[in-house]
């Protein structure tokens, strides 16, 4: 059962594509899981549908339609949708599929310490990214701050923080004020799609001893 | 009459006869004025991309052409193309509605809100040079679970009149934002930015047009 869903501001950027690739992504996987933020972002884009219908039109050019028609029997050169193995589609929503060529075996896991890895899906020279974050069941992620938006969203398992649980589907938005400390819960690993615009900043004193070597 | 063309084009293949009003459609469009009225030129478009999806027909495909491919440039240019760009861009966002017309389901989304997707989806993969995490429209109904009843599409064509109306009662400062956010692609505070607002007076704005908006299709939902 999803509880925590995305801010309207997100969901309307993601219909009208403002968002940043990595947050968009964490936001198409949710709403993936979550048919409540599905059906919210399809009646926002009926709203851009409607304002695309009432623009004024635009003159083209004198052979704009021939040249449509003779495009129309070139063959697509675009890249199909990877067919994902069971595994993948067990565990990540279909617009993460591309990013790992729908299999589970091209993640680059990377241990950050004994209880955390980490597997990059978007990497944009450390400004703004989107990873997989896997923490043991029961362990906690070092006390962090974010110098960005954060998004995350679970994949599996579940964690706690003092204030709220999160479970598959759930997404939780963190920003500059909010310094937390995760703590996955009991059981199975704990598996989330984060997205980052800087990277986070840990502040606990591991963590700060930590930081010139973890960059997330 | 177009509907007559529409046979003469897919009957007789590429060099084509009677095509001339959709050019000139497209050369010179008239605001509004190659648009069928009401809820019945929305199941005209919508079934125009059925005949495309299922008949491959040439002739419905010129005839969305000239009723889109004009808004499709005013979008891009809206969203900061230049007129070049703008014109492949819409180009590129039709030949696209060519290939996938068949997973185009009335059910789910109106004509206009299935091109507008792919637009926007062609803009972000040009203009911002990412790749674009989008859900295909069959991820959509996995994600939105039973099928919706037949009815729907109907309904749905109505909500657009009615949001399209609602959009014109919204006070200026209102529409304005919720415009600069889907014409121009613009974050919340980049439209603060823009205005010289506070981004909460921007934010207050945009949800309290939303409301509105959103009330109306919600109201068709039930």
């Amino acid at each position: 059962m999803i509880t925590h869903r995305p801010p309207e501001e997100l969901l309307l950027g993601y219909a009208a594509g403002s968002l940043p690739e990595p947050i968009a992504l964490t936001v198409a996987a949710h709403a993936a899981l979550c048919p409540e933020s599905a059906r919210e972002i399809r009646r926002l884009e009926g709203i851009g549908g409607t304002l695309l219908d009432r623009l004024a039109p635009a003159a083209l050019k004198a052979d704009a339609l021939d040249r449509a028609l003779t495009l129309l029997d070139r063959e697509d050169v675009a890249p199909p949708r990877p067919i994902a193995t069971a595994e993948t589609r067990a565990l990540l929503p279909a617009p993460v599929w591309p990013y790992i060529k729908g299999d589970l075996k091209n993640l680059v896991w990377r241990r950050r310490s004994a209880d955390i890895d980490t597997a990059a899906l978007i990497e944009d020279g450390g400004k703004r990214s989107a990873i997989l974050l896997r923490v043991k069941g029961g362990r906690p992620v070092p006390r962090h701050t974010h110098r960005g938006l954060e998004l995350t969203l679970v994949l599996t398992g579940a964690y706690c923080d003092a204030a709220n649980c999160f479970e598959r589907g759930d997404i939780q938005v963190a920003d500059p004020t909010i310094d937390h400390q995760p703590m996955a819960q009991a059981g199975e690993d704990c598996i989330c799609l984060i997205a980052l615009e800087a990277p986070i900043w840990f502040t606990g004193p591991i963590g700060r001893l930590a930081n010139p070597f973890v960059k997330l | 009459m177009v509907s007559a063309i529409a046979t003469a084009l897919s009957l007789s293949g590429a060099a084509l006869p009677g095509v001339d009003t959709l050019r000139k459609a497209v050369i010179a469009p008239a605001e509004g004025a190659s648009r069928p009225s009401g809820s019945s030129g929305d199941n005209r478009l919508e079934g125009l991309i059925r005949a495309v999806a299922t008949l491959r027909d040439r002739g419905a495909f010129a005839e969305l052409f000239a009723y889109f491919a004009p808004r499709l440039k005013a979008f891009m240019l809206k969203g900061g193309a230049d007129g070049d760009t703008a014109e492949d861009l819409a180009q590129e966002a039709m030949i696209q509605v060519w290939r996938r017309a068949d997973s185009f389901d009335p059910g789910r989304a109106a004509a206009s809100t299935w091109i507008y997707t792919i637009a926007r989806n062609k803009r972000i993969d040009r203009l911002r040079r990412e790749r674009r995490p989008a859900m295909s429209e069959e991820e959509y109904a996995a994600a939105l679970g039973e099928p919706e009843r037949a009815d729907d599409a109907a309904e749905r064509s109505q909500a657009e009149t009615r949001i399209a109306r609602s959009i014109d009662e919204l006070p200026e400062d209102q529409a304005m934002v919720v415009k600069m956010a889907f014409y121009e692609g613009k974050s919340h505070s980049a439209i603060a930015a823009e205005l010289h607002l506070p981004l909460g007076t921007v934010k207050s704005r945009i949800r309290l047009a939303l409301t509105r908006l959103r009330g109306l299709i919600q109201d068709l939902d039930k």
